[in-house]
């Protein structure tokens, strides 16, 4: 399928919808794939007056005809009829043109979301394309479009389908994704990130649909233009709809914006999505006519994803994967898999990307355990909470694929090797063709013995190389592992000296190496691992490494080592293990000294840490701070201002709700372990009587209010909803509170906040009154309330109630 | 100018039954949430926060998967068509041999124009009541263990969810005006015909909530109402249900 790329910019035709409710008024809910159907006339016209007004494709009236979709209407029956008459319907305008016209199937996103959990898996949704696709080829199309993509894993699935009908090479099909205004997928996926998934299919274009009008695209198409080596596609809608569901940018304007586009080279297909007409796809038609399309660039630059992507060219080599998420490797992981513990995974996870992890390394190769089991329950919330790319350890195909089809993007199999023979890398390529993903290659083979000697290490590397090359797979992105053994055990004492020699050979004939790095310390004492595996990071990196696995927690840069540690290390390393003992001596004394300074630094700062970043244990360190200070200084000077700066960042917008809440919980924890060890109303930030008023059931908000001020360090009263002025009046007096705070949605508990107010003032109460709810304007606490009640504050949120309670107490 | 505002045309045999739900299928209802409301009205995410969107969006699906698991939320609620005409700025509702059982005042808007102008002589209205309640027994614990971000994330759900369960009702009550012959949610931002009101907005005073209230005996399926004609819990929507086309606020 050639469409001539390099002569002109191509027109696809623009929305169908638009165009049906121009000419009928329709009485059911269908979508109007239906019309092919009814009213086939009506679609056939308006193909032919997008040709007319200079479409060189047109796109088949299929948008809704997949299985899944019309399973929703419960219309699957009209399957077959729906996508033959399409592509009929669209033969019959091209015929009545008289010209030379494309046919593009136009398959569309489905109503579910593989990525947010779906009631069907990604094989059902699969054999839907494939079912998809089979009839509209058959019938006679030239190519089709996954249009309106809003999920990675979805469109996964899709080219899985055209793998299994087209097979590898050339498909004819075209990818578009669709973007909210900030750039990202449903499933989270920007721009780069969507060009790296999708890098290695080979497919006819990729691009960007719909969503937003073409000025919002601008971005997003210059990105795609720059790093895509795939012809670009561009078919924005006619501007936001406005309040009626009405698109309102003119002809004019949406072509001069894609006019300006095309001259900064972005374009070579454009069209247009929802909102557009004849007018507009003619107005860009005449306007492109003579505009040189994009340059296609041929180079494609190697790059790792998931829902962000990570270039070769962004980033210093080596990639470094986090290895700490690894049943083998860590007893930390192990325990967290058994005891179902999501949320520390997800963190752990976390802490490794801040740590500087580019990607994350899992394994949950148990052999008490079920890996496919654990890979089916863990690795979906794994994958939904991070945003980092994704290898997965095993020994075993299917879990590979099932892991694929979990996570949707680019993962990398770590790993396959000739060990049996030929049969797993036979597969690995096929779920490369299939799904896209990157493959380690360990350097094993049917040989014994393991190749510890350069030499056998780069026979078996020339054996992979051509075996791989034979069954045509993906060359670039083939990592190849020439194996890392533990150096205090090894008979050949060379084998990390020759690793590194492999790895800088391997390079050199421009393929990618990995390493598994701290298997080479395996057996000796945890800090000198820590040293030895950072020099061998080092050394590994002068070589050229690519991606190395580590701890990056323990990660010590080279440039802070001691001379003498990276000297011993380094002999070690290029032959000489006899140094071994020497090199744990020299790094003993280094444990002792880390361990001192840390707890020096860290408690104070770790409250403060942990409160405003919103997660972390407690515990251990309050227990320790109560050893230094009493109860109240460790609120009032740790807990507290960590709580100011909390409200600062929520104030200046960094922060939302959920992250102060989460701030929040740490807080009050922290404080209900200090509470037994205060004397009674020792901590005096003050006591807020907090209520909503009589007749109004407002929940939420004033549960803020209480949850804010209480991980303050206030006393919380709360009286509850629904609370009459005179329980209030009451409360007040029994209470003896610092604030009084009112809370209301309604319209009418204005009113009784007014009430409240006069019965407080009658029985001489003039405690400070802060007042807060959607009901509520600061104009109308000055105008109705203030002069009643002088002591009256308006407060827009708990936040701002807690700054407004400060300042009044001059606290 | 009342008469143009008329249907001109007559529903044929609408459905009067009461339909009461005690546990809708959940998962129905949030394909139906609008989201970005939810974003903006209860995080107050901006543009620029992309980071923080994203973010939120996946820890709102890890959520919801748990309420489904654990049905952290029960939505209920009631629907029915009424008999119904106008007179002057009032809505006459009938029982279904065609008794005034009730009236229900409209108000003017800036145009004059107030909902009893959208009704006709044989009419019919729909109303109803839903009310997504909180599995005590989760909220407790989730308290308990200070997990309080999860807890406002389920609430603002559960009150996003109310609305949506509102909109799925409205296409129930379209059904049984006999203007839509299906359930379908692909378009469930546009409603089909017709538009509905809640009490407390402009149409209609606050007041009136006491009333849809009791037409649909909404006591039944465990909400209550204020004495300011608020529904408790507070992840309630109550609403009436126009027809016709030319209904507007």
């Amino acid at each position: 399928m050639d469409l001539k790329l390099n002569e002109r910019i191509l027109i696809f035709d623009g929305a169908m919808g638009t165009e049906v409710s121009k000419r009928i008024k329709k009485e059911d809910n269908l979508p109007n794939d239906f019309l092919n159907l009814t009213d086939p006339k009506i679609i056939e016209d308006i193909h032919l007056s997008y040709i007319n007004a200079g479409a060189d494709v047109i796109e088949t009236n299929t948008f809704n005809s997949n299985l899944i979709t019309l399973s929703e209407f419960n219309k699957t029956e009209y399957f077959k009829e729906l996508n033959e008459k399409a592509v009929l319907i669209a033969k019959n305008a091209i015929k009545r043109s008289n010209k030379k016209i494309y046919i593009c199937a136009s398959i569309g996103p489905l109503t579910v979301s593989l990525s947010l959990g779906s009631k069907y898996d990604f094989d059902e949704i699969k054999t839907a394309y494939i079912k998809q696709l089979e009839i509209l080829f058959n019938s006679g199309v030239d190519l089709a479009i996954f249009e309106t993509a809003h999920d990675m894993i979805n469109l996964k699935a899709g080219l899985c389908a055209a793998y299994e009908i087209f097979g590898y090479k050339k498909l004819p099909i075209i990818a578009s994704v669709t973007l909210n205004s900030n750039g990202f997928m449903l499933s989270g996926h920007d721009i780069k990130s969507v060009y790296s998934n999708l890098s290695d299919f080979d497919l006819l274009a990729l691009g960007i649909n719909c969503s937003v009008g073409p000025k919002d695209m601008e971005i997003f198409i210059k990105t795609l233009s720059d790093i895509s080596h795939f012809p670009t596609l561009i078919m924005p809608n006619a501007g936001f709809p406005d309040e009626k569901g009405g698109y309102d940018l003119s002809p004019e304007s949406f072509s001069q914006t894609l006019t300006d586009y095309a001259k900064k080279g972005f374009i070579n297909i454009t069209g247009g999505c929802c909102g557009t007409g004849p007018s507009h796809i003619k107005s860009i038609s005449e306007s492109l006519k003579n505009i040189k399309p994009r340059d296609i660039k041929k180079e494609k630059k190697f790059s790792i994803s998931h829902k962000i992507a990570i270039f070769e060219d962004d980033i210093e080599k080596p990639f470094l994967a986090a290895e700490r998420l690894n049943s083998l490797g860590s007893k930390k992981f192990r325990d967290m898999v058994s005891n179902s513990d999501v949320d520390g995974i997800i963190s752990l996870a976390k802490e490794q990307v801040k740590k500087g992890a580019h990607l994350l390394d899992i394994s949950f190769i148990n052999p008490e355990r079920d890996e496919k089991k654990d890979i089916l329950k863990f690795l979906p919330l794994i994958s939904s909470n991070v945003r980092v790319p994704i290898m997965i350890d095993s020994t075993n195909i299917e879990s590979f694929e099932t892991a694929l089809k979990i996570v949707g993007s680019k993962l990398i199999l770590n790993s396959i090797n000739f060990e049996n023979g030929d049969g797993k890398p036979l597969k690995a390529i096929c779920l490369q063709k299939k799904y896209g993903c990157a493959i380690v290659c360990g350097l094993i083979d049917e040989n014994k013995k393991m190749p510890f000697e350069f030499e056998k290490k780069m026979k078996i590397f020339e054996r992979a190389v051509k075996f791989f090359k034979d069954k045509d797979a993906d060359l670039n992105n083939i990592i190849f592992d020439p194996l890392v053994f533990p150096i205090a055990t090894a008979d050949y004492k060379k084998s990390a000296y020759d690793t590194l020699l492999a790895v800088e050979e391997i390079n050199k004939k421009g393929f990618k190496t990995i390493l598994g790095l701290s298997n080479v310390s395996f057996g000796l004492p945890q800090i000198t691992r820590k040293y030895l595996n950072s020099v061998f990071l080092y050394m590994a990196i002068k070589r050229g490494l690519d991606f190395a696995i580590v701890n990056v927690m323990e990660k010590i840069p080279y440039a802070l080592i001691d001379k003498e540690i990276r000297d011993i290390s380094e002999k070690i390393l290029n032959g000489e293990p006899d140094l071994i003992k020497e090199l744990v001596e020299k790094t003993s004394g280094k444990k002792a000294q880390n361990n001192i300074q840390e707890k020096k630094l860290s408690e104070e700062e770790a409250l403060k840490t942990i409160i405003v970043e919103g997660s972390g244990e407690v515990e251990k360190i309050i227990d320790s701070l109560l050893l230094k200070y009493p109860a109240d200084f460790i609120i009032n000077n740790f807990i507290i201002p960590a709580m100011n700066e909390v409200g600062e960042k929520f104030s200046k917008g960094e922060y939302i709700v959920t992250e102060v809440l989460s701030c929040a919980s740490v807080s009050q924890k922290a404080i209900d372990l200090l509470k037994p060890h205060m004397k009674k109303d020792s901590f005096k930030r003050g006591k807020l009587l907090l209520a909503t008023v009589k007749g109004d059931v407002h929940d939420i908000g004033k549960n803020l209010v209480s949850i804010i001020f209480e991980s303050n360090g206030f006393d919380v009263v709360d009286l509850g909803t629904k609370v009459e002025p005179e329980i209030i009046v009451e409360s007040v007096l029994k209470e003896k509170p610092d604030f009084i705070g009112l809370s209301g949605l309604l319209a009418r508990s204005c009113e009784y906040m007014i009430e409240t107010a006069l019965k407080l003032k009658e029985n001489n109460i003039a405690v400070p009154l802060l007042l807060g709810g959607a009901a509520l304007s600061e104009r109308f606490v000055l105008t109705k309330i203030k002069p009643i009640y002088e002591n009256s504050f308006y407060s827009k949120d708990a936040i701002d109630g807690v700054k407004v309670a400060c300042e009044w107490k001059k606290i | 100018m009342e008469k143009n505002l008329k249907p001109d045309y007559k529903l044929k045999n609408p459905n009067l039954t009461r339909r009461k739900f005690e546990d809708y299928d959940i998962e129905k209802i949030f394909e139906a949430i609008n989201y970005d409301m939810l974003y903006f009205r209860f995080f107050n995410l901006k543009k620029s926060q992309k980071d923080k969107l994203v973010k939120l969006e996946n820890q709102i699906s890890e959520i919801k998967k748990e309420i489904m698991e654990k049905k952290s939320i029960i939505p209920k609620g009631v629907s029915k068509v009424f008999k119904a005409s106008s007179f002057s700025n009032f809505i006459i509702i009938k029982d279904d041999e065609g008794n005034e059982i009730e009236r229900i005042e409209t108000k003017q808007n800036s145009k004059g124009i107030c909902l009893a102008d959208f009704i006709g002589e044989e009419d019919y209205v729909g109303f109803s009541s839903v009310s997504v309640f909180l599995n005590e027994g989760v909220f407790e614990n989730l308290l308990s263990n200070k997990d309080f971000s999860k807890l406002y994330i389920i609430n603002s759900i559960a009150v996003m969810s109310a609305e949506a369960f509102c909109e799925i009702l409205h296409k129930q009550v379209n059904v049984d005006f006999g203007i839509d012959n299906s359930l379908n949610l692909n378009s469930v931002f546009s409603n089909g015909s017709g538009k509905r009101f809640s009490p407390g907005y402009p149409s209609i005073d606050i007041s009136a909530n006491k009333k849809i209230y009791d037409l649909l005996n909404a006591k039944e399926i465990g909400s209550s109402i204020t004495e300011s004609f608020m529904i408790e819990p507070e992840s309630s929507v109550q609403s009436i249900i126009l027809h016709n086309p030319k209904s507007d606020y």
